[in-house]
């Protein structure tokens, strides 16, 4: 299968998704009973119109459907309920930036410190090295993230102000919630790759290597290391899922001026819009990242070629 | 009674400085324990030999009485999560290898000692291309050389292995090549820097029978025309007439016999010897004589075995071969041919 | 061949295998205990978890109150146990939902084969590729939260690694034993194939429910801390963690306990998934 058709294909699919989950969306809104003011206390009859045609809800559905797909198209998610006169991807815009920041940083750690702790414990396989990492690694799963930040917060921060409880701004403020946000997908990294890596130093051609001469650092880097990563590569889905999802409480935790913090705030306050808006830009954020690790996986691993 | 296996050969003097490309390999009362899952397998039982440069020596044994367990320890390549060894000396050119930080055992390996597996396609990475493999092995003991130099090497390794088209075999991955092809590549790559001593782990048992006949051939012709030594293990006799100048019959762990060829076929004098080589099927006898086969089967080797291992099965065991490991005497580790016993040994034989 | 026979000896070597494994040993009687003490645990103590005791607020452990009280003076000890019976109750439940949803789903989509068996899992890969949270907690915050909306929203997405794997498993057996089997015995081809389906797909049924437990119980957690979960004078260690979240400062044992119970939990359930895990892998059989 060539590239370009595997392109096209996942192409076709990330935009049918997107139309699946925009269409999900919108359905959802609509479908359940009430509307979004029928939560607040009782409107005037006049107020109460003038507030439904201003937000087009007195259209006929597929009209406003239609509506929000064009505005979707163009990257208008309409205006948040609460807060007047913002629209809701201006607040994205803002907030996704931090959001962006925290998540890289996360992502980086998770990556880095799960395949050398994963690396190094497939090649100690058995000895100390190999049971207090995997150890870690299964703690580093059972303990929740939002957890985590609570209690780094108070050990770092309150007892012994090392660094700062919470706020955004330097480098430092960053430092507390990506270690938070990236434990679990490290212990998850971290177990991936030493699976992966015991399984590829039992292959004969790596003993062959090694009656060959070969030191165990060449040995790594020629033969080891490009099977290591395809399993880490399809973890990065999920791993950003879990990241964005992490991010929600974390932010809310430390403070942070995400947008997982605006989402959050937005399902706090009920204000519908936005939780569809976000809910909406995250989705597709995601779709987006598992379709760039598709293509990575195609042009990595010419197995997945064979098999398509 | 304490045994201890020792070895001694009346017939053979060492002639050290007489070949410079020589490689003299000793190995001493050799026990490897393998622990699987938990449990405690003693593979290798006190084995001794040796190896004199110039030679070709066999190492016969069914599957799983531990020849090639017995190979990988030579060059310490057992993983320490899967076994151990436990007790021994492999002394090469003198320096026991046995002793050696893996550092140092690395500068053994491949350089002084090569070795090819029985699976070829696996022993190749499969992400490289066949030639690229050679030129890293051969640039990885020759550091001065030039990636040009490495690639014309390749090629003429390639082309002594006898492989058709040495160009285009070069860039092609190892799923690419037949088994035979990928044995000769095995060759060629751990001919790459010029070992004296070669270790072949069944490399021919994967392959056809044709075949067999070409590696092997390939193989003597390569051992005379380089003056290396070659350790060949196999588990079919059939395949060492013709082929070694030794042979080493391997039974649950222990050697319980050493002889040349000619004599080994000709004169067998352990009784799993004889009983193998009676249960190689014939063509000249009748079509309904039955086939020999060796009643029972190898002992559990997680146990302890007092006595000779070939013992539960044996045709002529005497009393005391079970509670009485025999010594090696005249190249062979049998009571029947302890001089000691020379007399019981009429009383008990049977044929 | 019988086919009680063949499966018997399998799990026998299989819970002996577990047995064997000392960390998946700890997981289970952690599990163990947690369970009585959820039960049983509350009888030490004479004030309940809704007691509210409006003099005795935010007081740190002590002999009257073994946990602490909470911002109404209530008795955290109390509190966690009634925490622990919610949370397991709502991983559980949902871990068990989604095996009987999963199992369905995919052993139909399995034997069927086909192309229904391909739309099938093509509609999970688009179902799964919508973040599950997200669906979560749109879903949760138009239908208001409470425990019976928890753990629908739970099972709305986890069925589908159940099905997967047990499509998995009857795709392979139909290959491997259906050919050879119809030819050699012509036994009924239902009864091979459940046969086998027991044998093989059992032990991961088991240890795939026992590994979704610790995941439903962190969402439930998360889910609770968003102020999603079940509501007041309920408590499960989610909410009572996030309720003990403000007052960290001064009062930390409000989130240490539950905080630690959830660890614990997990790290138990982990733990024990793994195990059987190993314990029921195929190619570790002698």
């Amino acid at each position: 299968m060539s590239w370009a058709y595997y392109l096209t294909y996942k192409f076709f699919t990330l935009i049918f998704s997107l139309f699946l989950v925009a269409t999900a969306t919108f359905v959802l809104m609509h479908v359940i009973p009430g509307d979004p003011f029928s939560q607040e206390q009782t409107i005037p009859e006049e107020i109460l119109k003038s507030l439904m045609s201003h937000y087009e809800l007195d259209q006929p559905l597929y009209k406003q459907y239609i509506h929000y797909l064009k505005g979707l198209i163009r990257f208008d998610l309409g205006p948040s309920f609460k807060y007047e006169g913002r629209m809701i991807q201006d607040i994205i815009r803002e907030g996704f930036g931090v959001s962006a920041t925290l998540g890289a940083l996360a992502l980086i750690i998770s990556i880095v410190a799960g395949g050398t702790l994963g690396s190094l414990a497939a090649l100690c396989r058995g000895k100390w090295q190999d049971w207090l990492s995997m150890l870690m690694a299964v703690i580093g799963m059972s303990v929740p993230s939002f957890i985590l930040a609570t209690l780094l917060q108070y050990v770092f921060a309150m007892k012994f102000n090392l660094l700062p409880i919470a706020r955004w701004g330097e480098f430092r403020h960053m430092i507390l919630p990506a270690v938070s946000l990236s434990a679990f997908p490290t212990a998850f990294i971290a177990r991936l790759v030493r699976s992966n890596m015991v399984e590829i130093l039992e292959q004969e051609y790596i003993v062959a290597a090694k009656a060959r001469g070969l030191g165990t650092s060449k040995i790594l880097l020629r033969h080891v290391v490009k099977n290591c990563i395809l399993p880490v590569l399809s973890y990065l889905g999920p791993l950003f899922a879990s990241i964005i999802t992490g991010s929600f409480v974390i932010e809310k935790i430390f403070g942070i001026p995400g947008l997982g913090g605006w989402f959050v705030m937005s399902i706090t306050n009920r204000d519908y819009t936005m939780i569809m808006g976000i809910t909406l830009f995250y989705s597709a954020i995601l779709m987006i990242a598992v379709f760039i690790v598709d293509l990575l996986s195609f042009s990595i691993d010419p197995r997945i070629r064979r098999n398509q | 009674m304490p045994l201890i296996r020792g070895y001694v050969d009346e017939d053979f003097i060492p002639q050290k400085g007489e070949n410079m490309k020589a490689a003299e390999l000793e190995v001493h009362n050799l026990r490897v324990t393998f622990t699987p899952k938990g449990r405690k397998v003693q593979a290798v039982r006190g084995v001794t030999f040796n190896i004199k440069p110039n030679e070709r020596v066999a190492i016969v044994g069914e599957s799983g009485c531990g020849k090639s367990q017995m190979a990988r320890a030579l060059v310490q390549l057992i993983p320490s999560h899967a076994g151990k060894i436990e007790e021994g000396k492999v002394l090469y050119d003198g320096v026991n290898l046995l002793s050696l930080t893996e550092k140092e055992m690395r500068r053994y390996r491949g350089r002084e000692i090569g070795m090819i597996f029985q699976d070829a396609r696996a022993s190749l990475s499969p992400l490289i291309t066949v030639g690229d493999q050679i030129v890293e092995a051969y640039m990885d003991h020759h550091p001065l050389a030039t990636k040009k130099e490495a690639k014309s090497r390749a090629l003429e390794l390639l082309e002594l292995v006898q492989i058709e088209d040495p160009l285009r075999s070069f860039g092609q991955y190892p799923h690419e090549l037949s088994g035979g092809m990928c044995q000769r590549v095995m060759i060629a790559l751990a001919l790459a820097p010029d070992p004296k001593l070669l270790i072949a782990d069944e490399p021919t048992t994967a392959l056809d029978v044709t075949i067999q006949a070409q590696i092997l051939d390939l193989l003597k012709r390569i051992q005379e025309q380089f003056g290396m030594s070659i350790l060949f293990i196999t588990h079919d006799f059939s395949l060492l007439s013709g082929f070694c100048h030794r042979a080493l019959v391997m039974y649950a762990g222990e050697i319980v016999e050493e002889a040349n060829i000619q004599e080994l076929f000709k004169n067998p004098k352990h009784p799993y010897t004889k009983a193998l080589l009676r249960s190689i099927p014939r063509l000249d006898l009748p079509k309904s004589s039955p086939l020999e086969v060796i009643e029972g089967n190898p002992p559990d080797l997680s146990k302890p075995i007092p006595g000779c291992p070939f013992q539960p099965r044996c045709k002529f065991k005497t009393l005391q071969c079970a509670s009485f490991s025999p010594p090696m005497i005249n190249r062979v580790a049998c009571w029947l041919y302890d001089p000691r016993f020379k007399d019981k040994y009429e009383l008990f034989t049977s044929s | 061949m019988n086919a009680t026979n063949c499966t018997l000896p399998y799990f026998r070597e299989s819970i002996f295998r577990l047995k064997e494994n000392r960390a998946a040993m700890v997981g289970l009687w952690l599990l163990i205990f947690l369970f009585i003490a959820a039960v049983i645990a509350p009888f030490f103590t004479p004030y309940s978890y809704y007691e509210t005791h409006l003099s005795l607020k935010n007081y740190p452990p002590s002999k009257e109150f073994w946990f602490g009280t909470d911002e109404l003076g209530r008795n955290v000890f109390s509190r966690i146990w009634l925490g622990a019976r919610i949370s397991l109750f709502v991983g559980i439940s949902a871990a068990f939902i989604d095996m009987i949803i999963g199992v369905i789903y995919g052993a139909f989509a399995g034997f069927i084969g086909g192309k229904i068996d391909e739309m099938m899992m093509r509609f999970c890969d688009i179902l799964n590729s919508l973040p599950q949270l997200l669906i979560v907690i749109i879903l949760l915050v138009l239908m208001g939260p409470g425990l019976t909306t928890i753990i629908l929203a739970l099972t709305l997405t986890g069925w589908i690694n159940m099905a997967r794997i047990i499509r998995g498993h009857i795709h392979q057996i139909k290959h491997l034993d259906f050919v050879m089997a119809a030819k050699a015995l012509g036994a009924s081809r239902f009864r091979i194939l459940t046969h086998h389906l027991i044998t093989n797909a059992v032990g991961s049924i088991i240890t795939t429910v026992t590994l979704t437990i610790p995941g439903a119980i962190f969402t439930e957690s998360f889910l609770s801390f968003l102020g999603l979960g079940v509501q007041a004078p309920m408590a499960s260690w989610g909410t009572m963690a996030s309720d003990g979240l403000p007052a960290l400062r001064f009062y930390p044992w409000r989130l240490f306990f539950p905080a630690f119970f959830i660890s614990v939990t997990m790290f138990a359930f982990n733990l024990l998934g793994d195990g059987l895990r190993d314990a029921f892998d195929p190619r570790l059989r002698r």
